[in-house]
């Protein structure tokens, strides 16, 4: 069943069919609502209320876009909205949030293997909170695997090509700052 | 879609084993599942139910009950420290009005006008007489004098008071001036109210 059936059966009445599309597209929802906020509980937050948002808007909705896309720009404008909040930069400030980056399982890693990856990791989550946010937003969404350049692109509100140079520029920026740290490139 | 459809067609540099491990790391970084609860909380907000509110209508008895232990403690908690505030008040009430370093400061009870303050003097006053001296409450103008005639050679030393009721004085703004009387061997200051007349007949 594709997207736009399971729209146009939600919007005859049809709440399951939207569970169904609230599952399908959850991941993507909840992973850029992380990559602005950096915070796993806000990201849920935003991520739900953004679904919510979505099907309460679900009438407005006219196809021209995937609604993936549309989902996804929904939940970005909450997410920043959440970032820009006073109460959330208070709350970072007084306390950083233990959730935040919750950390990924590594498969078939050993133990020394997984401590080096963890120190690895650890040094790039830090230099990519570094970035400014114009740089990291799209390197973290396109780091997902989730999004094409032109669903960034549509999501961000910039061109495609724009989107690219940006990711490129965040992944050169992080690489120079992981040389002077002194990681070499074999 | 995977991670290779959407990599940077800009970079012209073959990605070397730095870059993959970066591009690794962001993958883990970013590779964050939500909580499996997701789904059904959010169906259950389209549905108009609300699980936080529900969890808090369901929680409410236990607030409630914390909220009232929270309100008893705080009572019983004012109470024993307010309890041991007047205890410690009381003593210092009920005690002769003596002047201490540091003491606090009860009000003089207001003495009739007129008055008359007398200065006697005795040979060990200054080893006696200290801080903690025994020093009544007395008026600014009837102290003043009686300090002037015991240093005018007067003994003893009388001195009419105003005929004003003085105001009020704390024993600790008299304290400091023990220090004064002692070398002039005044040990202590009495203060009886008269009448006019019996000055005059004096």
């Amino acid at each position: 069943v594709t997207d736009a059936e399971l729209v146009d059966r939600a919007r005859g009445g049809d709440a399951a069919a939207f569970g169904v599309l609230v599952e399908r597209h959850r991941s993507a929802v909840y992973r850029a609502a992380l990559a602005i906020l950096g915070s796993a509980a806000d990201a849920e937050d935003v991520a739900q209320d953004a679904l919510v948002a979505a099907y309460q808007k679900l009438a407005g909705f006219r196809g021209d876009a995937a609604f993936k896309t549309w989902v996804l720009s929904i939940a970005w404008r909450h997410a920043l909205d959440r970032r820009r909040s006073m109460a959330m930069r208070l709350r970072r400030f007084v306390s950083p949030d233990p959730d935040a980056w919750p950390e990924a399982a590594e498969p078939g890693a050993g133990p020394d293997e997984a401590l080096v990856g963890s120190e690895f990791r650890g040094q790039v989550r830090r230099l990519v909170k570094t970035l400014p946010a114009k740089l990291r937003d799209p390197l973290l969404l396109w780091a997902s695997g989730d999004y094409t350049y032109d669903e960034m692109a549509a999501v961000l509100g910039i061109p495609s090509g724009t989107v690219k140079w940006r990711v490129m520029e965040a992944r050169r920026q992080l690489r120079e700052k992981l040389l002077n740290l002194g990681y070499v490139a074999k | 879609m995977s991670r290779s459809d959407v990599h940077d067609p800009m970079n012209d540099r073959p990605d070397d084993a730095l870059d993959v491990a970066i591009d690794r790391a962001l993958r883990e970084i970013t590779a964050v599942d939500p909580p499996q609860r997701m789904t059904s909380t959010v169906m259950a907000r389209i549905e108009g139910r609300n699980p936080r509110r529900e969890r808090m209508r369901r929680s409410w008895p236990l607030a409630a009950t914390l909220a009232a232990a929270a309100l008893v403690a705080l009572a019983v908690g004012v109470s024993i420290v307010s309890r041991g505030r007047v205890e410690r008040a009381t003593p210092q009430t009920a005690a002769p009005q003596t002047a201490r370093p540091g003491a606090g400061a009860p009000l003089a009870p207001h003495t009739t006008a007129p008055m008359i303050a007398s200065a006697t003097g005795t040979a060990d006053a200054a080893e006696r007489t200290s801080a903690s001296a025994h020093v009544p409450a007395v008026s600014a103008r009837a102290h003043d004098r009686a300090v002037a005639a015991a240093a005018s050679g007067l003994e003893p030393a009388i001195a009419i008071g105003p005929i004003a009721a003085p105001a009020p004085i704390a024993i600790d703004d008299i304290a400091p001036e023990a220090a004064v009387l002692a070398p002039l061997g005044i040990q202590e200051i009495e203060i009886e109210p008269i009448e006019v007349d019996e000055v005059v007949k004096r």
